[in-house]
């Protein structure tokens, strides 16, 4: 596989103040009973969300129902929304959350995902790039999930060590190592030498 | 590590789309739950009321005083029990510690039958006195 070109365009180096306010409002109005706000919520955060329960699970129909579950939950605990400081984190702490939920129930069942799971896509239509996009996905795929969902915090959410470690609940070191571990066994996989 | 060391592997990728109509199925279960009304846990009233919250408190609080003022009184009759137990323990005690008796060896020669001029030469000879160069 070849080194990509920089499209991504996901990495934020952080939540902007006004953004982080903006989710506040919107908190408050689904406090306040209004469902618009829900959608409103869901276009902010839904594709984060959705990435975040896709790698973590690592299928593509257990991330839809996560993402559903999380949203449905937030609009039941509305009376609960008022104390939260950084909406963004609760959101991921909960996405998170019910996806480890997710991955478990399906071990338990010891079932597999059935479709083949995209963890990256391309907008590009040359058939090279489509190949290098499922490729980087079989190989991602190979990953322990915690490892993986690091690397996406990272790389997709721009979240530092310390919000993933918020995120899913850790440590800062821990959150740390798994980055990197996860990042040395990619660079393996892909053959990337620096 | 760098913050950009994971560019060169994922810039050309966007993370996967989120599929179309989740959008129609959240906001379907999303406004039933919101018009949910008995939603409502403890937990919530509890979360949400200050006052609640220090009825809360203030109810366990009496129960821990009531429950220590409750198992004291017994704790300390278990405590008598067992002093008077130990008394009367070391009154037994008193009575079958008897003084130990020392058995001369003439009395033992003469137990074990021998004449009374046998069990006095074995009691000179056991003396150390006697038996001092």
């Amino acid at each position: 596989m070849g080194v990509m070109s920089d499209v991504t365009g996901r990495s934020r180096p952080g939540l902007e103040p006004a953004e982080k306010s903006r989710l506040r409002d919107l908190f408050d109005e689904l406090e306040a009973g209004k469902i618009g706000a829900l959608g409103t919520l869901y276009d902010s955060c839904g594709e984060t969300l959705y990435g975040l329960a896709l790698w973590r699970t690592g299928s593509a129909s257990d991330a839809a129902d996560v993402v559903q579950e999380v949203f449905v939950r937030l609009a039941g605990a509305r009376r609960r929304l008022k104390n939260i400081g950084n909406p963004l984190a609760y959101l991921r702490r909960m996405t998170h959350r019910a996806s480890v939920d997710a991955y478990r129930r399906r071990r338990r069942r010891r079932e597999d995902p059935i479709e083949a799971c995209f963890f990256v896509e391309t907008d590009e239509p040359s058939p090279e790039r489509q190949a290098e996009a499922g490729r980087a996905s079989r190989l991602l795929e190979q990953l322990p999930p915690s490892q993986r969902e690091a690397i996406y915090l990272r790389h997709f959410c721009g979240c530092s060590h310390a919000e993933t470690a918020r995120a899913t609940g850790v440590p800062t070191f821990t959150a740390a190592s798994r980055y990197r571990l996860g990042m040395q066994r990619l660079r393996v996989l892909l053959g990337v030498t620096t | 590590m760098k913050q950009n060391d994971g560019q060169e592997i994922f810039g050309a990728f966007r993370a996967p789309r989120v599929p179309e109509d989740l959008k129609r199925k959240i906001l379907d279960a999303g406004g039933e739950a919101i018009d949910r009304p008995s939603d409502t846990t403890l937990w919530d009233v509890l979360w949400e009321s200050r006052v609640a919250r220090a009825a809360w408190i203030a109810t366990t609080l009496i129960l821990i005083v009531a429950h220590i003022g409750i198992s004291f009184p017994a704790d300390s009759r278990l405590f008598a029990d067992r002093a008077n137990e130990r008394n009367q323990m070391d009154e037994l005690k008193d009575e079958l510690d008897l003084p130990s008796v020392e058995i001369s060896p003439r009395a033992e020669a003469r137990v074990m039958g021998a004449t009374p001029s046998a069990a006095r030469e074995t009691e000179s000879k056991n003396d150390p006195e006697n038996n001092e160069v």
